[in-house]
């Protein structure tokens, strides 16, 4: 599916003569058949550098447990900066 | 930060030092040697071409178009321009006291989808004038991968928390123990919550605003007008699988301000939204204000 829809992004920048933006992994800008290489580079990025778990996930990723209440004072704190 | 193994805490904080190194010097709209600011001037003698980039400034600005696809535009990395109109051009405490002077008129930023990357041939390509501003999510990415470095290089569980912008990863069983506050640090913080995975990110406007001649203004854009937004939220904190989700999300509810908490609800982010007159609301799973007491 993402080789198609590389596929067909090559085939409208070509028509349209324009950039789209690109935001994830496999769309756009990206020759046919080598998404592959698009997804190693990717893949070779995160784990050069941590990467960014949420990065390369196609959508905003629910937490694996929702935050649960506790009575004792915490050490860290999360507001706005 | 805080690790599980105190034995690591030094290589720990080493680790982390690092990373902020390395995502200062690739992301930081004020440093005029940072690679931003490089590709910006770069981007204006290319007329808008593709420039090619370093890895991770590429990973940076991929991370920052991703959270503008997935908020419908509410987060937009195009809000440098707007930002330096309201004098928000340097560092923040060199604009905290206040700068001279008037309220723009209303200008749409150019938008996200201006920008173009090119993972393949590791290039981006930004119209000539359009500043990018990564402020939405570099800390957060920042604070993902500094805890990736660490879990991978030491094997213990860590919390890093950048400006209130906090990553998980290999939690202790019970979690780590977090405050929520309005502002990062409120040792008066009113609530705790234990985080087992994933990142967890509180946005508001009440520690970065300031005065733009008379005019009260703050640090959120709302890409519509380049104005400070107006919201009905002083701060939203939301829970994700990544620090770079959380704050995605709750900079996205800032400035989606009464759809937010449908949104959030529809992206099963555990949530809490806090009105600007201090009443709560609560969505996906996050805990009532009642669940208490809570002592911080």
């Amino acid at each position: 599916m993402t080789k198609a829809i590389g596929t067909a992004s090559v085939a409208a920048v070509i028509g349209l003569g324009v950039y789209f933006s690109q935001a994830a992994p496999g769309h756009t800008s990206t020759p046919a058949g080598s998404t592959g290489v698009a997804a190693s580079v990717g893949a070779t990025t995160a784990g050069s550098g941590g990467g960014s778990q949420g990065g390369q996930s196609s959508g905003l990723t629910p937490p694996a447990n929702a935050p649960v209440p506790v009575q004792q004072q915490a050490p860290v704190v999360s507001g706005s900066s | 930060m805080i690790v599980v193994d105190p034995c690591a805490v030094v290589l720990a904080v080493e680790l982390l030092g690092r990373e902020l190194d390395i995502v200062e010097a690739v992301a930081s709209r004020f440093r005029a040697d940072s690679e931003l600011n490089e590709l910006h001037r770069a981007a204006a003698m290319a007329g808008g071409a593709p420039v090619p980039v370093s890895a991770e400034l590429l990973e940076a600005i991929s991370v920052g178009l991703r959270a503008s696809r997935l908020t419908g535009g509410s987060v937009d990395p195009t809000v440098g321009i707007a930002l330096c109109r309201l004098g928000y051009d340097r560092d923040f405490p060199l604009v905290a006291d206040g700068v001279e002077g008037d309220l723009p008129d209303p200008d749409p930023v150019p938008g996200w989808r201006s920008i173009a990357v090119d993972r393949y041939r590791s290039t981006v390509a930004v119209p000539p004038g359009v500043v990018i501003d990564l402020g939405a999510t570099a800390k957060a990415w920042a604070a993902d991968r500094a805890a990736a470095v660490i879990e991978t290089h030491i094997g213990c569980g860590v919390l890093v928390s950048l400006g209130g912008d906090l990553a998980v990863r290999s939690a202790p069983r019970d979690g780590f123990r977090v405050g929520i506050a309005d502002i990062c640090g409120d040792p008066a913080a009113p609530l705790a919550v234990s985080v087992t995975s994933g990142g967890l990110a509180t946005s508001g406007i009440g520690n970065r605003s300031w005065m733009l001649g008379r005019h009260p203004v703050h640090h959120l854009i709302d890409p519509g007008t380049g104005l400070p937004v107006d919201t009905c939220w002083r701060t939203v904190s939301v829970a994700a699988g990544s620090c770079v989700d959380a704050n995605t999300a709750s900079t996205a509810a800032m400035v989606m301000s009464e759809r937010a908490a449908a949104w959030l609800h529809d992206h099963h982010l555990p949530s809490r939204l806090v009105r600007n007159d201090g009443s709560t609301v609560v969505v996906a799973g996050w805990p009532a204000d009642s669940d208490g007491p809570f002592t911080c």
